[in-house]
């Protein structure tokens, strides 16, 4: 009985007009196109919907494009930040030390060497696919203040310094390949973004001078030197303006001064807080178009996401405006080689053994050694003996106290190594006695806290209940006084909450009346140890009505730093108030814990005590700064309760920046002091090489280290000079004494400095000049010393307040014993420039330039001098061009935007310049001498916009696409045109000839014609661009006049084909064609469904029949219409069974079993659309329907009928198909199921059987076809 | 099974008490409670036997009524209640007891349940658990997303277990064959973005481990919350960087509800 239809082409193939052999290859994919202009291609691709899911960190995947979803934020500080993922064979990546430790070797090539290997394991973890290979590291933020709570991620406080490690940084990551980047660092938080509490709502005021020289300095440095990548906008707002809605600050600055090219991302939340933080803007939309107009190109949040196109539809954006975000996001992910063939791309063979490998530990500890500071060393008392190093040749015994001292602080953003790879000192040490067979006994007597005593609390509200249970809330941020330095933030969050709490600070509420009164309930937060508060009446002195121990060790939710509040309640001691009180909730830090006898027993009893002690993450962080620069918890107490137990006490810190020192820096029981920065996994490691004295401590510190917190002008004042009162910020302006200054560190040896020179003594912002000098190691050890330049300039008027000095020089150099080395540092004098107020650019001040040359900041050994002379002629520097749009059609034009900067920072009208304009494909786009430019011709062309100024020449390019018009512009059969607008599918009927002519509506498109071999048949006319491989296919179906059948004959006509016959369950007889169901189905699932009993319907048609099938389809079961190119393209109307239900909820209880209808497409495979009526209540008797399809092009109509009179819609579908054939199906078909696991764990469940329904039959009692 | 309700302000102890009395009674013998939504001043509940209860703001009950079918979600349009069967039938139910069907669709017979039901910007979804996404604007006309088959390959196999809904988003929840959760965000239901589930603890960056079960949004705060095995609930604000984490019940959190600053959930 089976009829097989067979249609070859190939024969036909190729003597008619062929298809092209071979597809084109789309730009964007394709390797000899630049990556901006694949980018551009590949945004041109995109539906409005796809560019909106995009613009986000989490960027969507795109299948239809190769578009993989990606995750543009990630972290790698000091380390990628990710822990262990065994299902693809990941360790826990290394910890390397973090950044204000790094800050304090003072040597950026080993922070590219350690930058370097986290891009490895970055790269690693990529092809693993569960990371991205874009890193929003490194912060390159100078310390303004030590305050601040992510101090610990700087590289330190002078920008130069910042900006020469952050170098370091961004080089390492980067690699060193011309074309792709290796991992893409992130410079942030542009800028100015350097106190935490009122980050969200704040401005960083200033003038433009602290802006350039301080603030952006780094920035310009690693954008003009480094070819940065990218920037984050941070949430603050300078001078007003949120940086992330600001033109100035990102579009003028960042890329037309500086010239990054790039994408910007802003902060998590920061477009959000344009409107809901600054206030900036009202709406969402208007959020949006701030940060995408001022050059935001992705939202760390859900903004842009959510708003973007309602934006686009209140004009408030252009399409253009996305795109150009797009191509410059997609750019960057091309750079990594994300759509490159593996073979290209140099950086991807690293296997998953990369991540923590034994070299990754080897340089983990190698940088762990050269981070520490030697801050005290002197003699202990009673002997001739410096503290450090510990001779251990010399003691039997060692107590290791503190908090710290078996303890692994990594700090924040690192990366998360398993335990095993933790060393603590403790355990370094230990084993680093062990493994010298020595006999000293080594006690741990950890005592002391770390309990953070700032922020101790974030209030909320308060609600006071009554005897009669009636209650009063109240707002905690609306008090009528406060201590100092209260503030009233949210966050992250939404909720206005009481913040900076310290310990003594309170808050006052008017006219509260507290009459019969018995129950106060507080709204508040603990964000890390908590605290206590009291409620006072009438004073912070006042009558105590109730306290709250609000306070982790109590209990108490800690809600962190981006928690909301928890209600904790206590009783109110009624003093009988008759009328409105004063209340005040003062807040005060838990008492400190008292010092463990046993822990000041092991300082009495060993030759040296060491005390670990420092900061952690709940000291400061993020969204957390300290209010405070003591150490934290009783740590003080402890350093100086041991120093009255031992003589020879060693103090170790490892904090994240500056803490007071001075109640027990020159305690005389404490010869030495050491300070390091977080020094990541092997901290513990690395610490007896440097006590015992394998390694000589080289480190500077990287900031100033006040004597009190009270020396320093509010965290909020961004200024840095002083003026009415206060003083002045940084080594640069803070006159006051120190405990440590900028750049100090000592060493177990000795350096003397002779033989200073300049190579020039007159310079011009042109030159370049080496400063020299000798050093030689003078003491008894190997050892590093980092020569520092500082530049002043005693001849600038006093009125212009010119820094005391500013680093501009340095170098990290090793120097054994006994040697001298000559160490030559060579400054750019075009770096030694101020920013001239009045005119707004780069300035030089003439006159004597004075380089102090020395060991810190104060410890200077020598001078030299230059006398800076001449005019200062600023050259062409940077040039921008772009034309506002990414996508014309032809036809269209759009005006290049050129814009010009100098040297000093200013631009230049073009009118002062020569500028010609070359368009690297003049047809796809030519461009004229005012630069308009117009589209001719489909395809992509890059723009060269060259500028000349004063003899120099500088360029930029910029890329369109021109998109082709593949609509055809004929399309015609046997002479009559068959053109409709819009179609993509033509039906023909007749056996008339099939030749089809066709023609695009640009001779640059190529048409291919494959015409139909035979009628039945199909032609098939593909419009493609050579150049860009945009294609658009139509389908010209031939058909024949179909034929209605009523199943009279006990046999199937001529005119049927039975795609995998099974004659067993195909019966025609009385009038009725019954199929058997088989097992399968012709779904996305299974191509094995047997007996389609089929018929050639290539044109236009409506289908109809009568079904009954013997019971209730149940599962699957499903029998009815079809039409049918091949088991992966067709459009199915059947009558199958109903739902099965989870446990206990089975319908079939409350509603007749009726099963249901179900219009299903499948293109390529693939499930296109399914669409299903229930037909519980419509009326089905004796399991009869009559199924209609009417096909109309591509578009199927399903209609369904009780009784064959009154027809239903059940829906529509829309697909393309070629050498169609329509006919009946029945099969049991199969269930498409997948079992996942039960909530709550197990494995998941093994893929189950096909369903094992009962074999079911359908009788149709016609079919009925009418062509079109 | 039994069912509780609990109020996660502790502010009103007497009203707390009446919710442990008056709520707990309620609902101790009835079926799973599969959604909460806010409803005016109160919210609305609905079970899984086809029950649903309208509260006030502190979980008083109001009113109940029982419905035909089943419910796997419901949706509060313009004061009404629509609750979509397991089957996919969409009945829109009014406080006073008047009950219409708005469309008698049913999801194709391949052991697919409907899980939610959720409304955004005129458009009211339907979500199955094997990630078919009906949208439509009238009952009428229906159009489908198959979400595992449209990003077979790109994004792994997700059988889902929630849909939730603002003016401008919907988010999908559902849990990988691995056993991870996974949470995706769309604004048109078309393309679909997968969101991160991370969020900070004391300065460790964690994962969300704990499974799916129902989601809601909390606009005063504009953030979706999961609802999760273990009693936890998963908080995703606006910015991706602030997840955060609650544990909230020693059982399983099926059902939570989020009402100018209220939020009431049920734990199975």
């Amino acid at each position: 009985m089976r009829k097989s239809l067979l249609i070859v082409f190939a024969a036909i193939l190729g003597s008619v007009n062929p298809m092209a052999a071979q597809e084109s290859v789309p730009v964007y994919k394709n390797t000899n196109y630049s990556f901006r202009e694949r980018a551009v291609d590949l945004v041109s691709r995109l539906t409005l919907e796809e560019k909106q899911a995009l613009l986000g960190n989490n960027m969507a995947a795109v299948p239809r494009l190769g578009i993989k979803q990606y995750n543009v934020w990630s972290e790698a500080l000091h380390g990628v930040l990710s822990g262990a993922n065994a299902s693809v064979g990941l360790q826990g990546p290394t910890s390397f030390p973090g950044s204000v430790a790094l800050g304090s070797t003072w040597d950026p090539e080993l922070l590219e060497l350690e930058a370097s290997v986290i891009a490895d394991e970055a790269r690693a973890i990529f092809q693993t696919g569960t990371k991205g290979l874009t890193f929003w590291s490194p912060v390159v933020e100078p310390i303004r203040d030590p305050r601040w709570g992510r101090t610990g991620e700087s590289y330190g406080e002078d920008p130069f310094l910042a900006a020469v490690m952050s170098s370091g940084f961004v080089r390492g990551m980067m690699g060193s390949d011309p074309n792709y980047i290796k991992a893409v660092p992130c410079a942030k938080h542009y800028f100015a973004n350097n106190s935490e509490f009122d980050r969200h709502v704040g401005s960083s005021n200033m003038d433009s001078r602290d802006m350039r020289e301080f603030y952006l300095y780094p920035y310009k440095e690693l954008i003009e030197k480094d070819n940065l990548p990218s920037i984050m906008s941070s949430y603050n707002a300078v001078n007003h303006v949120p940086t992330s809605a600001s033109v100035l600050y990102l579009d003028s600055i960042a890329r037309r001064t500086y010239g990054m090219k790039g994408y910007v991302t802003g902060d998590c939340a920061a477009i959000e807080d344009i409107y809901t933080g600054h206030y900036y803007v009202e709406t969402a939309e208007e959020a949006t178009a701030a940060g995408l107009k001022a050059g935001v190109d992705s939202d760390c949040g859900s903004v842009y996401q959510r708003y973007a196109l309602s934006a686009l539809e209140k004009g408030l954006i252009t399409e253009a405006d996305m795109d150009r975000a797009l191509v410059n996001m997609f750019t960057v992910r091309m750079r990594t080689g994300e759509f490159d063939p593996l073979m290209k791309v140099p950086y991807t063979n690293f296997p998953p053994s990369t991540v923590n490998s034994e070299r990754s530990q080897a340089i983990a500890l190698e940088v762990a050694t050269r981070t520490p500071v030697l801050l005290k060393n002197d003699k202990v008392v009673g002997t001739e003996a410096k503290a450090l190093p510990i001779r251990l040749d010399g003691i039997k015994s060692i107590a290791l106290i503190g908090p710290q001292a078996d303890r692994v602080e990594l700090g924040p953003y690192s990366g998360r190594p398993e335990q095993s790879s933790r060393t603590t000192p403790y355990a370094g040490i230990s084993k680093y006695i062990a493994d010298k067979g020595l006999d000293i006994e080594v006690t741990l007597a950890s005592g002391g806290s770390t309990k953070s005593k700032s922020n101790l609390l974030y209030v909320a509200w308060f609600e006071l209940e009554k005897s009669d249970g009636a209650t009063s809330r109240h707002d905690a941020t609306q008090y009528s006084s406060s201590s100092q330095g209260i503030t009233v933030g949210s966050g992250m969050g939404t909720e206005e909450q009481v913040r900076s709490i310290d310990d003594g600070s309170w808050t006052a509420y008017e006219n509260i009346d507290l009459i019969n009164v018995e129950k106060i309930t507080i709204g508040a937060n603990i964000p890390t140890e908590g605290g206590i508060i009291e409620v006072h009446v009438g004073s912070p002195e006042g009558n105590l009505i109730s306290t709250i121990e609000a306070t982790r060790a109590s209990g108490k939710r800690v809600g962190g730093v981006y928690g909301a509040s928890t209600p904790m309640e206590a009783k109110v001691n009624k003093l009988g108030y008759n009328g409105p009180q004063t209340l005040y909730l003062v807040y005060k830090a838990p008492e400190d814990d008292e010092i463990p006898d046993d822990v000041l027993a092991a300082a009495r009893k060993s030759d040296v005590a060491i005390v670990f002690v420092g900061t952690d993450e709940n000291t400061a962080t993020e969204e957390a700064d300290r209010l405070t620069l003591n150490l934290p918890g009783n740590q003080v107490k402890l350093i100086q309760a041991v120093a009255k137990e031992n003589k020879n006490t060693v103090v170790v810190m490892q904090t994240l920046g500056c803490v007071e020192v001075e109640d027990f820096k020159n305690l005389e029981n404490i010869p030495g002091i050491l300070w390091t920065g977080y020094n990541g996994q092997a901290q513990g490691a690395a610490i007896p090489m440097v006590l015992f004295g394998d390694v000589t401590p080289g480190g500077k510190l990287n900031a100033t280290w006040y004597k009190s917190v009270k020396d320093l002008p509010p965290i909020t004042d961004y200024t840095l000079r002083a003026g009415n009162g206060k003083p002045g910020r940084t080594l640069w302006y803070f006159t006051k004494p120190v405990s440590y200054e900028f750049g100090y560190g000592l060493s177990y040896t000795t350096f003397e400095y002779s033989d200073f020179t300049i190579s020039k003594s007159s310079i011009t912002p042109d030159d370049k000049i080496t400063i020299s000098v000798n050093v030689k190691n003078t003491g008894d050890f190997d050892g590093d010393e980092v020569v520092q330049i500082y530049m002043t300039t005693p001849d600038s008027p006093a009125s212009l307040q010119r820094p005391i000095k500013r680093l501009k020089g340095f170098k990290r150099v090793t120097i054994p014993r006994g040697q001298t080395r000559r160490v030559e540092i060579e400054i750019d004098c075009a770096d030694l420039w101020f920013w001239d107020l009045q005119n707004d650019r780069i300035t030089y001040d003439s006159g004597r330039y004075v380089f102090e040359i020395g060991s810190s900041s104060q410890d200077i050994r020598g001078r030299v001098t230059a006398n800076m002379n001449g005019r200062f002629t600023p050259q062409l520097k940077t040039v921008v061009a772009d034309c506002r749009v990414s996508v014309l059609e032809i036809g269209q034009t759009a005006q290049t935007v050129t814009t010009a900067c100098l040297t000093d920072d200013s631009f230049i009208g073009l009118d002062k310049a020569a500028v010609k304009y070359v368009s690297s494909n003049t047809a796809v786009a030519t461009v004229d001498a005012s630069g308009k430019l117009t589209a001719v011709g489909p395809g992509i062309a890059s723009v060269t916009v060259n500028v000349t100024y004063n003899g120099k020449t500088v360029s930029d390019t910029y890329s369109i696409k021109v998109n082709a018009d593949l609509s055809l512009a004929t399309l015609s059969n046997a002479g009559k045109s068959l053109l409709k607008a819009g179609r993509k599918q033509y039906s023909v009927l007749g056996k008339m000839s099939s030749q089809v002519s066709a023609t695009a509506r640009s001779q640059q498109l190529k048409v291919d014609v494959e015409q139909a071999p035979t009628v039945p048949g199909t032609a098939v006319v593909k419009v493609s661009e050579p150049v860009t491989g945009d294609a658009q296919t139509y389908y010209v179906n031939f058909g024949i006049k179909g034929v209605s059948d009523e199943f009279k004959n006990n046999t199937l006509g001529r005119h049927w084909d039975v795609i995998r016959p099974n004659d067993d369950n195909l019966l025609v007889a009385d009038g009725v064609l019954e199929i058997t169901a088989a097992a399968g189905d012709i779904t996305a699932a299974a191509d094995n469904g047997a007996n389609l009993v089929l018929q050639s319907a290539n044109s236009d048609w409506t289908i109809e029949t009568k079904l009954q099938t013997s019971a209730l389809p149940t599962g699957a079961q499903n029998a009815g219409l079809v039409a049918y190119q091949d088991d992966s393209h067709f459009v199915k109307f059947v009558y199958t069974g109903a739902a099965m239900r989870r446990g206990g909820m089975q319908q079939g209880a409350a509603a007749p079993a009726a099963g249901s209808l179900q219009l299903y497409v499948e293109e390529n495979g693939a499930s296109k659309s399914t669409l299903s009526v229930n037909l519980a209540e419509a009326g089905v008797k004796d399991n009869i329907v009559y199924l209609k399809l009417e096909k109309d092009g591509s578009v199927y109509t399903a209609l369904y009928s009780v009784n064959g009179k009154n027809w239903i819609q059940a829906g529509q579908a829309d697909v393309a198909l070629k050498d169609i054939q329509a006919g009946l199906i029945c099969c049991q078909g199969v269930q498409n199921m997948r079992m996942g696991m039960r909530p709550g764990g197990g494995a998941p469940a093994a893929a189950p059987a096909q369903q094992q329904a009962a074999p079911f039959k359908a009788c149709f009692d016609w079919f009925r076809i009418k062509n079109r | 099974m039994s069912v509780r309700l609990i109020n996660n302000l502790k502010l009103f102890p007497a009203v707390l008490l009446m919710w442990w009395g008056t709520v707990f009674s309620l609902f101790a013998a009835t079926p799973q409670v599969v959604d909460i939504k806010p409803y005016n001043d109160g919210f609305v509940m609905a079970c899984g036997n086809g029950m649903i209860y309208w509260t006030d703001i502190d979980g008083v009950h109001l009113d109940s009524l029982k419905i035909k079918t089943g419910i796997a979600g419901i949706e509060v349009v313009e004061g009404s209640v629509l609750a979509v069967s397991p089957d996919c039938k969409v009945m829109k139910v009014e406080r006073n007891g008047r009950t219409s069907r708005l469309c008698r669709r049913q999801i194709n017979g391949k052991s697919d349940n409907v899980v939610g039901i959720a409304c955004s910007g005129g458009m009211t979804y339907i979500l199955t658990e094997y990630g078919i996404i009906y949208n439509t604007t009238d009952f009428k006309l229906f159009k489908s997303f198959n979400f595992n088959s449209a990003y077979a390959g790109y994004y792994d196999w997700i059988r889902f277990s929630a849909i939730c809904a603002s003016d401008n988003s919907i988010f999908i929840a559902g849990t990988y064959d691995n056993g991870m959760p996974a949470v995706f965000t769309s604004t048109a239901g078309n393309i679909w973005s997968e969101r991160t589930l991370t969020y900070t603890d004391r300065g460790e960056t964690l994962s969300l481990e704990q499974q799916p079960l129902s989601m809601a949004y909390d606009s005063r705060m504009d953030r979706f919350v999961l609802a999760c095995t273990d009693g936890y609930l998963f908080y995703m604000p606006g910015c991706s960087h602030c997840n955060s984490m609650e544990h909230k019940a020693m059982l399983d959190i099926v059902a939570v509800g989020f009402n100018d600053g209220r939020c009431i959930w049920a734990v199975e």
